[in-house]
């Protein structure tokens, strides 16, 4: 649905040049909610803006519903353009218009008769549950309906896509849930291509099917988030990660583990994900059975990512060093994931 | 001093210094602003960055309003007399007056509606441009009406002015409050027709401003 050909973005300001998008390749599939995550000054906004054009790349391509964005005159990249919803951090709405004139605007624009934009707007009202709020200001409404409202408003022209360029950034985290879940319904409803751009990792786990990792302009991992979330690559990746769930390993853990260390038997801190059925416990049990270590639990936790269960079990392997390395391949062999986060 | 019997002459005076003074005031207020929006719009839109760029076009008027602002309005009122006189066929009455009325007031109104429309965050501009609005539907359905209250405020403090010019122009032959209140309170020391021109100035003032303020409150829904 979305292709973006090796997008370079230079910014000049005098003399100075900043590259805030040095040669990205995504591919976002039809129907899919695409996340972009990445640090405060990554590029983010810069890459979704360049998706509707809003910013010209400088070099590359963008491809949109089979139309190479790049190449349109102006006449033709505004009507690509009422085929590409977006919606904004701070909702972006007119202050002079009603909710139902907001919602009406992009119809104006493109057009449309009288009669018509009532009942679009009506049932888009609906859609998104503010059928009572029709006649009310932007300056009289919640962040949370404000949103409602420019969701609204970015589907009325029935897109195939739709940007949010940190769209619950500015919402409390019960507001943020119910827009998430929002543009969930309309992901599957109206089988909607979204591109999600969030420094936010809980975004990204809530309802995205894949995710790209954009560091320093540039995308230093993509795939699926369950992959992303339980193999992580890149420093960057594991950072955003562990801003939801608890990786790094406290004080005294590692001050204990020199300690073994010179105590000649070693230990080793073993991450373990599981991923919907396949349960954690047995496989403990087996461990202890079989092997000559002894396992301490340091951290464990139940979480879903979109609509999959997984856990994490951060254990604590201690014994020999043959019997800690059969294990690891014992667990290895059981189809989890596993990863040694730091030996000593 | 005025006797008893001169009152009635006294007020039929003030009656037609104060509808002239209303006629050239409403009549330049209304084609400075149908000049002014339009070329405030020009100067917005076609700044670098925004939806109309063009660089030329900017600069070239910027330096057409801000010569025209810069040169004072007693001077202005003669060195155009010529196209007074061009327009009207003749130099003297309201309407000559409203020539360089609308001449000063012009620029002054562009400059308001540019202040304007800058205040419209930009978010909501690119709100607009995603949609895929054109420059004209951005103008029509974004800018002005995101703008209005402040333009209004704007058009009464024009107005407000334009009724202290007035009184110049009036000076030069045109008639209304201020060309009464000179030519009898100063050439004439009669200063009896002075208070009650000066109170009725000041009520007209403040009934624009309360009309401007009025308008503007009840469209801001910000
Ligand atoms: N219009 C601009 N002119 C100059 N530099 C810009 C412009 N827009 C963005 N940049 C620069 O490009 C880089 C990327 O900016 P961008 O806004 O895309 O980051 P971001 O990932 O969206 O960050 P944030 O999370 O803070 O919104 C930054 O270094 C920024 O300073
Ligand atoms: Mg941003």
């Amino acid at each position: 649905m979305i292709t973006l050909k090796n997008i370079r973005k230079v910014f000049t300001s005098g003399d100075n040049k900043i590259t805030a998008l040095n040669g990205i390749d995504l591919d976002i599939k039809g129907g899919e909610i695409f996340g972009i995550i990445g640090f405060s000054g990554a590029g983010k906004s810069t890459l979704v803006r360049c998706i509707n054009m809003l910013e010209k790349p400088t070099a590359g391509e963008v491809i949109v519903n089979g139309q190479n964005l790049t190449q349109l005159s102006k006449g033709e990249l505004r009507l690509a353009r009422r085929k590409i919803g977006m919606i904004f951090q701070h909702f972006n709405l007119l202050w002079s218009r009603t909710v139902f004139e907001n919602v009406a605007l992009p119809l104006e624009i493109n057009g449309v008769s009288r009669d018509k934009i009532q009942s679009k707007v009506n049932e888009l009202l609906q859609l998104v549950g503010l059928e009572d709020k029709a006649s009310a200001y932007p300056a009289q409404l919640s962040g949370g309906q404000k949103q409602r409202v420019g969701i609204a408003r970015a589907l009325a022209n029935d897109p195939k896509v739709l940007l949010c360029d940190e769209a619950t950034s500015a919402l409390d985290p019960d507001t943020t849930d119910s827009i998430l879940k929002l543009l969930q319904d309309i992901n599957r409803k109206l089988n909607l291509t979204i591109v999600v751009i969030t420094h936010e990792m809980h975004v990204i786990k809530e309802i995205c099917d894949r995710v790209a990792v954009l560091d320093r302009g540039q995308v230093v991992e993509v795939g699926p988030v369950i992959d992303v979330f339980t193999r992580p690559q890149s420093p960057v990746t594991r950072r955003f990660i562990n801003s939801v769930v608890k990786t790094d390993i406290p004080e005294v853990v590692r001050n204990r583990q020199i300690e073994l260390k010179a105590n000649g038997s070693p230990a080793k801190i073993v991450r373990i994900s599981f991923i919907g059925q396949s349960a954690g416990e047995p496989v403990i049990t087996q461990l202890i059975k079989n092997f000559n270590v002894t396992a301490n639990i340091l951290y464990g936790n139940l979480d879903h990512i979109k609509d999959t269960i997984y856990g994490m079990l951060t254990l604590e392997l201690t014994g020999q060093e043959q019997a800690v390395n059969d294990a690891l391949q014992f667990l290895k062999g059981q189809n989890l994931q596993v990863e040694v986060i730091q030996h000593v | 001093m005025f006797s008893a019997e001169e009152l009635p002459q006294l007020i039929q005076l003030i009656l037609e210094g104060l509808w002239d003074t209303s006629y050239m005031v409403s009549l330049s207020v209304l084609v400075s602003h149908l000049l002014g929006i339009p070329l405030g719009v020009i100067l917005v839109t076609t700044e670098k960055g925004h939806i109309l760029e063009c660089p030329i076009v900017n600069k070239f008027l910027a330096v057409i309003v801000n010569a025209t602002r810069s040169i004072p309005f007693i001077i202005l009122l003669v060195a155009i007399m010529p196209l007074t006189k061009l327009l009207v066929g003749k130099t003297i009455g309201p309407t000559a007056a409203t020539v360089p009325l609308v001449v000063g007031a012009t620029p002054f109104v562009a400059r308001m509606v540019e202040t304007a429309l800058k205040e419209v965050e930009w978010g909501i501009v690119e709100a607009a441009l995603a949609m895929g609005a054109t420059p004209w539907q951005i103008i029509r359905k974004v800018l002005l009406p995101e703008a209005m209250p402040s333009i209004i405020l704007g058009a009464a403090i024009t107005t407000i002015t334009l009724i202290s010019f007035s009184a110049m122009a009036g000076v030069v032959g045109g008639g209304g409050l201020g060309d009464l209140a000179v030519r009898y309170g100063y050439y004439r020391y009669e200063t009896e027709l002075m208070i009650p021109i000066v109170i009725l100035l000041i009520i007209l003032v403040q009934v624009i401003q309360m009309i401007g303020d009025y308008f503007s409150a009840k469209l801001n829904k910000k």
